[in-house]
């Protein structure tokens, strides 16, 4: 049973480290730094997939249309075929990209997109960087390996399958999850952001039936508090017995002095909250903070310039110059 | 168990004064705003805005941003801080995304940005035109002094018949003065040149230009070879001009895309080669767009080369009028890269 327990708890570590590692800052024009989570390998590759299935059903309906179209000979329809394959080879990517602000139709299936990488404008040159780099990653040695196919030595197919796999995962590898037109680009592909606003907790009641002492308040901190959100949003703790059991665990933990009707702990935990939060933020107004129950209140420690929560330089045109100019004055 | 009483005043309820409750209040309606137009953007582009609404937009985006910096100072209410930091980046990629539309931006390319990428690949484009030309040269005379020699730099694919000992007959008739094949014999040409010469430059500018520098200037030295190989059978029968007038009406235009290309690559290896102060990666971050810029020129130009190439050519029929095509896409491509995009050049 613990090993199970420890086991899972390693599992959910593993999980939020993972999550931790693709999170990139970058600092927008207005000055805030921004957090955006990456896109991985998986979803870029099948982003990738969606897309070149999308662009052979492209080439396939356009080659029937005009075959069948215009009656034309053989040789002609190949012209034409062939002709298509450019166009579209060479501007699905790019219409796409520049049209829909960053996306393909199979990036918006996989709800990833591409962005400036150092928090600047996505520009259009970017865009074309990145895609006219993709001709040479992928397209063109898909196309000379089939082109010749048997005609050429064994080694020299060899070679272009392999530069096709380095060029497939190098973003497997890359720490980025860059592929070569990001590199080149200055861009990276990042997943498309999406939050609904919920109601505030703290509005619920007009007025409260509960109230709190500060020494009641004081118990707690921002993580308990945090937690207690969460309970209340999860819809599977609705159920009354769960937030009952919650709701109880905090009446003996801050030596509540009213008594609680059972019916009623959801309107305690709510009233809770409300005055927690009331507290805990009016304490932050004031400089000081209480991370979690084990903490005493202290003050909120300045950020140091360069000081970075994940240790990583957000990629920004200011950090860069930054940096530059301390290491080569 | 000895539990604290508490005064009936400090149990009474109290009216609900949380700041960031208030705050969240007041800026409620101009977030949802935000996020309703940027969903309306993500749909359906930027037709789907009123002119009212897209010049809302970046300033509610900026009213985000501000509430974002304060919630995250006061609010300790996780949702709401998920909620804008989210709109927030939808937000930036709104309204800093590309703005403007594949046909505007196609413009825009060409009065600006192409001519200006062309400029500022100045060295780089002299070292590949010079990779070219000593090339011709050297083909030229190597084939002058050798007809043998032809065999063993042109392919026979790229010859198609044609050689030392070929009359002048043939290649008169048969090549540089065949009568125009027709519109759909034209075609074809015209789109195997298309796919044939994209890969081909393609590669050669970044592919090789990227890697090392140095196989773009043999591989632009080589072409210069074939092509002074077959000026020089040409000139052993008196027909050089015949010949300049059939090469240069497209290949003027063919070979500037040729050497802009390499020099694309060039100008990238030059900068990983000689990283100056900032990293290799920023160098190729920031030469990227540029080499970028110009191979996607350099596409347009050989579309338009294979145009000529495959049909426009043949169409005309005679020497001087070819030449004169070739002197005016001279002086038009020379023209253009000067003096376009000069106002606000930086």
């Amino acid at each position: 049973m613990k090993t199970s327990d420890q086991k899972k708890k390693k599992n959910q570590d593993k999980a939020r480290d993972k999550a931790q590692s693709l999170i990139r800052r970058i600092i927008c024009p207005e000055g805030l730094e921004l957090e955006f989570r990456l896109a991985t390998y998986q979803e870029r590759l099948y982003a990738f997939i969606l897309d070149s299935i999308f662009m052979l059903a492209l080439v396939i309906f356009l080659s029937l249309v005009i075959s069948n179209l215009f009656g034309l000979g053989r040789e002609s329809s190949q012209a034409f075929l062939a002709l298509g394959c450019y166009l579209i080879l060479n501007f699905y990517f790019l219409h796409f990209e520049l049209a829909w602000r960053g996306r393909t139709p199979g990036k918006k299936i996989m709800g990833i997109r591409v962005i400036n990488r150092r928090g600047g404008e996505l520009t259009p040159t970017m865009v074309i960087a990145r895609n006219l780099t993709r001709q040479v990653e992928i397209f063109y040695p898909l196309l000379f390996l089939f082109q010749n196919l048997g005609e050429q030595s064994s080694l020299l197919s060899l070679i272009e399958l392999a530069f096709i796999l380095v060029m497939i995962l190098l973003p497997r590898f890359s720490r980025d999850h860059y592929r070569l037109g990001d590199l080149i680009g200055g861009t990276m592909v990042a997943v498309t952001p999406k939050a609904t606003l919920l109601e505030d907790l703290s509005v619920h009641a007009p007025q409260a039936s509960y109230t709190f002492t500060p020494k009641h308040l004081g118990i707690y901190g921002a993580l308990e508090l945090n937690a207690l959100e969460k309970a209340l949003r999860l819809s599977k703790f609705q159920s009354s017995p769960a937030l009952r059991k919650i709701a109880y665990t905090i009446i003996r933990k801050i030596n509540y002095g009213r008594k609680v009707k059972p019916d009623d702990a959801v309107q305690f935990l709510r009233d809770f909250y409300a005055a927690e939060r009331g507290l805990l933020e009016r304490e932050r107004l004031f400089g000081r903070n209480k991370d979690d129950k084990n903490t005493p209140l202290k003050p909120i420690e300045p950020v140091k310039p360069g000081a970075n929560p994940t240790g990583k330089k957000p990629l920004t045109s200011l950090a860069r110059n930054r940096s530059g100019a301390s290491q080569k004055p | 168990m000895t539990e604290p009483t508490l005064s009936q005043a400090e149990l009474a309820p109290k009216p609900l004064t949380l700041r960031s409750a208030v705050f969240r209040k007041s800026r409620e309606k101009s977030w949802e705003k935000l996020d309703k137009l940027i969903t309306q953007l993500d749909r359906r582009g930027l037709k789907a805005l009123s002119a009212q609404e897209a010049m809302e937009l970046p300033l509610l985006y900026q009213s985000a941003v501000s509430s974002l910096a304060l919630a995250r100072h006061i609010s300790l209410d996780q949702s709401l801080r998920a909620y804008l930091e989210s709109l927030v980046l939808r937000g930036y990629i709104a309204v800093y995304g590309p703005r403007q539309s594949f046909e505007e931006i196609l413009g825009s390319f060409f009065a600006r940005d192409f001519p200006r990428a062309v400029r500022r690949l100045k060295w780089p484009i002299l070292i590949a035109a010079l990779a070219l030309i000593s090339g011709l040269l050297t083909g030229f005379f190597q084939v002058l002094a050798d007809p043998a020699a032809f065999h063993h730099l042109v392919s026979e694919d790229l010859a198609g018949g044609r050689g030392p000992n070929s009359s002048p007959q043939f290649l008169l008739e048969e090549v540089i003065f065949a009568p125009w094949p027709g519109f759909e014999k034209s075609f074809i040409v015209f789109a195997s040149y298309l796919f044939e010469h994209n890969s081909f430059v393609t590669f050669l500018a970044f592919g090789l230009g990227f890697a090392l520098g140095a196989p773009t200037v043999v591989i632009l030295f080589q072409n210069g070879q074939i092509l002074g190989a077959m000026l020089a059978i040409h000139w052993s029968k008196d027909i050089a001009l015949e010949f300049i007038g059939w090469v240069a009406i497209h290949g003027v235009t063919e070979l500037t895309a040729v050497v802009l290309a390499g020099a694309a690559g060039l100008g990238v290896a030059e900068r990983i080669f000689f990283p100056g102060e900032r990293s290799r990666l920023e160098n190729l971050a920031r030469e990227g767009p540029t080499a970028v810029a110009a191979m996607v020129g350099v596409i347009f130009m050989l579309l338009l080369a294979g145009l000529i190439e495959g049909g426009f050519r043949q169409l005309v029929g005679s020497t001087p009028l070819r030449l004169f095509f070739a002197g005016l896409s001279l002086f038009g491509w020379l023209y253009y890269f000067l003096f376009f995009g000069r106002e606000d050049d930086a």
